[in-house]
C-alpha cells in the first residue's frame, strides 16, 4: 500500500471553523519507503486552534507528576509559536490508533516524542504562515510566527484565530521540509512554567482514579492470598454479608491467564491472584467487614520465600564460588592472592523496595453483559502507566474484544513503575464482571504494600584489591540476584554495561540467578539502583584501603572522558559520569571545606 | 446506623452512616467532596488533612460520631472565586508533582498560617511534619507557604 508521506498530518476543519491538526499514521505506511516516517508510529497528540484564538493542545502520555502533561504541549506551544498562556491542555482517551505509543516508563516520554512534538508545532505554525501569506498578499518567506499572530516584516500581523480557518485548507508541509526554531529563540522551553493542572489540584478538583465516581457504582476492595500462588477456600461468607453496607463478598480463583502481556516487563504479572472480594455501599464498610474477615487458604504450590533463606541461599553460593561468568580476567585471581597488595572483601546485600504510591492501587470498572447477543462491554477508569495493557488483560481474562473495552486512564497519585503492572485493575475488572454492577476498587495501604510489585532485592559478594601504590590490582565481582522459572526480573542481574565493569582492565565479575516467586517489577532502574549502591560503595571501600581521597580514586578508575561505545547514547559516557561524580561528590567537598569548586563548568542544557 | 449533621465548607448535610465511620469516607463516598484524599487510613501521612473548627485534623481516623462544628475541606478553602494565598502560592512555585497530597498539604499549612502569619522554616517544617509527599516537594511547599505569608501580610 503507498501513501503519501503527507498524510501523517490529517486536517480537518472544526464545527466553529478552526483548524485541527491530528497527528496520526496507519502502521502501514511506516517502511523502507518512507524513512522520514519511521517512528511515526509514536506521533501521540494533536492540536486545535480555535477562531477565539484558544489553542487546545491533547496530552495522551500518563501524567503521574513526572510534569508530561505540561512538558509536550510546551514543545509544540514553542515551535509553532504559540503564547503559552494561550495553550489549553486537555487529556487524550486511551486511542493508540490515533495518538500512537501510549505509556510512561523508563524516563523515556520526552527522549522519545521531542521529535514528533516539534514536528507537530513546526507543521501547525508552517499553516498558518501559508494563511497568513493568503489573507496578506504578501510572500510567506516575509512571515514569521510569533506570540500566537503571524508577524510580516512591515509589521503588519494576524493573530492565529484570525487565520485559523483558513490555515485548515493549507497544504501540510512534508516532515521533511521542516526547520526548527533556534533554541537561542527558545521562548517557553527552558523556561518555568506551572504544570496545567496545578490550580485544579490545589483547588481540590483533580480527578485521580480513586475519586472516580459513577451512576450506581459499588466500592470493593480485594484480599488477596497472603502468599503468592496460594488461593483461598472458604471464608466466614455469612458473617460478612451480613454486615451492614456490604452487599457481596465472594471467592475469586486464581487465574493466571489474565496477565499475559506482550511487553516483556509486563508479562504475568497482571495474573489474578486468588482471594476474597468485598463489595458495599461505602469504602470505609467493605473495609470495616474487611478486619472481620476469616480466611481458609490453600498455601499448596504458594511461595515459601523469605529474605532469611534468601540470605542463607546467597552465602551458600558464595561459598561454593562458581556463577556464571560475565567478564573473566587471568590476573585478577593472582592480584587477589599477592601479599604485597591490599585486599578488600564484601558481601552486600540489598533489600526489595515498595513503592509506596501516595495513592494506593485502585481502578473502577463497569462491565456490562451485552444483551440480545450484543458483545459484552467494559469500560475501565484507572491510573496506570501503560493503559493499553487494559484491554490486553481484559481480552486474555475475560475473551473481551479490543474494541468493546473503553480505558480512560486518569492522573496517578504516583507511579514509579509501580503502575505498569495492572492486577488492581484485573481484580477490579473481576469484581464487576461478577456482580454486574459498576464498582471501584481499593487497596488499603496494608493491601498496597502486600501486593506491591518490588524493586527486587539481591546480593553481590565483592573482592578487590589494591596494589602498593594504591591503584586498584583487582575487581572481583559475584552477582546473585533472582528469576522466575522462565524469565528474567527486570532490574535484577547485571547488564553487562555497568560501570566500573567496562571501564577496568582488571575485573572478573560472575552472576548467579536463583528461582522464587517473590513479586518484583519496574522501579525507578531497578537494576541500576542497586548496582550503583554496591559498585560505588565498594569503590569508597577500596579508596580507604588504599589511603586516597575517595573522589580522585574514582575519576581513575572512570578514565579519561569518553563514550565506552562511540554512537551509542545507552553507552556508558565517562565524561558525563565525570561532570556528574564532580557536581555531587564535589558539592559534599564545598559543604565540608567551604573552598571546593567544580574544576568545569557543567551545562545542564 | 445513625443521623448525623454535618457542618462541611458552611453547607449543613444529613448523613445516615455507621457511627464509627471516619470523616474521610463520609466526605468522600457521601458527600462526594473526593478532593480530601485518602492515603494510609491510620493518621499517618496527612493526605486526608481538613480543619475541624480551624484545627487541622486527620479525617481518616475522627469517627463521624466525634465531629462536631466546622468542617472545612480543600474545596471550602477558597472565598467563592478567590484563592486561599497559600493556593495561589502552591500555583506561582509550581508545587505539586503527582499532586495526590497536596490538598492535605495545604490544608495544614493554612491552619499553620491562621495561627502563625510568619512562620519561620522550622515553625513550617514542625507542622508540616505529619504530611508526606512522595514525590519530595518538601523544599517547594516551604517557599510557597513564606511566600503565601508573605502575601497575606501585604494584603
Amino acid at each position: 500500500m503507498s501513501m503519501n508521506r503527507r498524510d501523517w498530518l490529517k486536517v480537518s476543519a472544526l464545527g466553529s471553523g478552526g483548524l485541527l491538526l491530528q497527528m496520526t499514521l496507519p502502521v502501514a505506511a511506516e517502511g523502507p519507503d518512507h524513512p522520514a516516517l519511521v517512528r511515526s508510529k509514536e506521533l501521540n497528540v494533536y492540536l486545535q486552534i480555535d477562531a477565539s484564538g484558544e489553542i487546545t493542545i491533547y496530552s495522551a502520555t500518563p501524567e503521574m507528576g513526572q510534569g508530561i502533561k505540561t512538558t509536550l504541549p510546551m514543545i509544540i506551544a514553542e515551535e509553532m509559536g504559540a503564547r503559552w498562556e494561550d495553550v489549553t491542555v486537555i487529556d487524550a482517551p486511551e486511542d493508540m490508533q490515533r495518538f500512537g505509543m501510549q505509556g510512561a516508563g523508563g524516563s523515556m516520554s520526552v527522549p522519545r516524542q521531542i521529535g514528533s512534538m516539534r514536528r507537530m508545532g513546526a507543521s501547525a505554525r508552517e499553516m498558518l504562515i501559508g494563511a497568513a501569506a493568503l489573507l496578506m498578499e504578501v510572500e510567506r518567506e516575509d512571515l514569521q510566527a510569533r506570540d500566537s499572530r503571524v508577524i510580516h516584516k512591515s509589521g503588519a500581523e494576524r493573530s492565529f484565530g484570525q487565520l485559523a480557518s483558513l490555515a485548515v485548507q493549507q497544504p501540510v508541509p512534508d516532515p521533511e521540509t521542516l526547520t526548527f526554531k533556534d533554541p537561542d529563540d527558545y521562548t517557553i522551553i527552558g523556561t518555568s512554567v506551572t504544570g496545567v493542572d496545578n490550580l485544579v489540584i490545589a483547588s481540590g478538583r483533580s480527578q485521580f482514579g480513586i475519586d472516580v465516581e459513577l451512576e450506581g457504582m459499588h466500592y470493593a476492595n480485594y484480599t488477596s492470598c497472603p502468599r503468592v500462588g496460594g488461593k483461598a477456600v472458604k471464608f466466614n461468607a455469612d458473617e460478612i454479608r451480613a454486615l451492614p453496607g456490604i452487599t457481596h463478598a465472594f471467592i475469586l480463583e486464581p487465574n493466571a491467564d489474565a496477565g499475559k502481556a506482550q511487553m516483556f516487563f509486563i508479562d504475568g504479572m497482571a495474573k489474578l491472584r486468588g482471594g476474597v472480594a468485598i463489595v458495599g455501599e461505602d469504602t470505609w464498610s467493605v473495609l470495616d467487614a474487611k478486619s472481620k474477615l476469616d480466611v481458609q487458604w490453600d498455601f499448596e504450590g504458594a511461595s515459601t520465600d523469605t529474605w532469611e533463606g534468601q540470605i542463607a541461599q546467597a552465602r551458600d553460593i558464595v561459598a561454593a564460588g562458581g556463577g556464571e561468568v560475565r567478564l573473566d580476567n587471568a590476573a585478577v585471581e593472582p592480584a587477589l592472592a599477592n601479599p604485597d597488595n591490599t585486599t578488600v572483601e564484601g558481601f552486600y546485600q540489598f533489600p526489595y523496595v515498595s513503592h509506596i504510591c501516595m495513592e494506593p492501587m485502585n481502578c473502577t470498572a463497569d462491565y456490562r453483559a451485552g444483551k440480545n447477543g450484543a458483545d459484552d462491554t467494559l469500560e475501565v477508569w484507572v491510573g496506570s502507566q501503560f493503559p493499553a495493557q487494559i484491554k490486553e488483560l481484559a481480552g486474555n481474562f475475560l475473551g473481551l474484544k479490543p474494541e468493546n473495552v473503553t480505558v480512560h486512564p486518569l492522573r496517578m497519585g504516583g507511579g514509579f513503575g509501580r503502575r505498569a503492572i495492572h492486577d488492581y485493575a484485573t481484580e477490579a475488572i473481576a469484581i464487576s464482571h461478577h456482580v454486574g454492577v459498576p464498582v471501584k476498587m481499593t487497596w488499603t495501604r496494608t493491601d498496597d504494600i502486600h501486593n506491591d510489585w518490588h524493586r527486587v532485592g539481591g546480593f553481590e559478594q565483592m573482592r578487590g584489591a589494591v596494589d602498593p601504590a594504591g591503584k586498584l590490582a583487582a575487581w572481583d565481582q559475584h552477582y546473585i540476584g533472582y528469576k522466575y522459572a522462565n524469565r528474567t526480573v527486570i532490574g535484577s542481574g547485571l547488564r553487562g554495561n555497568e560501570f566500573p565493569m567496562v571501564a577496568l582492565a582488571n575485573a572478573r565479575v560472575r552472576q548467579s540467578m536463583m528461582d522464587f516467586d517473590t513479586q518484583c517489577g519496574a522501579w525507578r532502574a531497578p537494576g541500576s539502583n542497586t548496582n550503583a549502591f554496591v559498585e560505588q560503595s565498594f569503590i569508597h571501600e577500596l579508596a580507604h584501603a588504599a589511603g586516597r581521597d575517595h573522589l580522585e580514586f574514582l575519576l581513575e578508575l572512570m578514565g579519561a572522558r569518553r563514550w565506552i561505545k562511540e554512537g551509542d547514547v545507552n553507552a556508558l559516557n565517562t565524561g558525563r559520569a565525570i561532570d556528574v561524580s564532580w557536581l555531587r561528590l564535589g558539592t559534599v567537598r564545598a559543604r565540608q571545606s567551604g573552598n571546593w569548586r567544580p574544576r568545569s563548568p557543567i551545562r545542564l542544557r | 446506623m445513625g443521623k448525623f449533621k454535618l457542618n462541611v465548607n458552611g453547607e449543613v448535610h444529613e448523613v445516615d452512616v455507621d457511627p464509627r465511620m471516619p470523616l474521610l469516607w463520609v466526605l468522600r463516598d457521601k458527600l462526594k467532596l473526593t478532593g480530601t484524599k485518602y492515603g494510609c487510613g491510620i493518621a499517618q501521612c496527612g493526605a486526608c488533612t481538613v480543619h475541624l473548627n480551624g484545627t487541622a485534623t486527620r479525617s481518616c481516623v475522627l469517627p463521624v460520631a466525634a465531629v462536631s462544628g466546622e468542617v472545612t475541606t480543600i474545596e471550602g478553602l477558597a472565598s467563592g472565586a478567590d484563592l486561599h494565598p497559600l493556593q495561589a502560592a502552591w500555583i506561582e512555585h509550581d508545587v505539586p508533582q503527582c499532586g495526590y497530597c497536596q490538598a492535605g498539604q495545604i490544608m495544614s499549612a493554612a491552619a499553620l498560617l491562621a495561627t502563625n502569619a510568619a512562620p519561620s522554616d522550622e515553625d513550617i517544617d514542625t507542622a508540616m511534619a505529619g504530611n508526606f509527599c512522595r514525590c519530595g516537594t518538601y523544599t517547594r511547599i516551604r517557599k510557597a507557604v513564606h511566600s503565601a505569608a508573605a502575601a497575606s501580610s501585604e494584603a
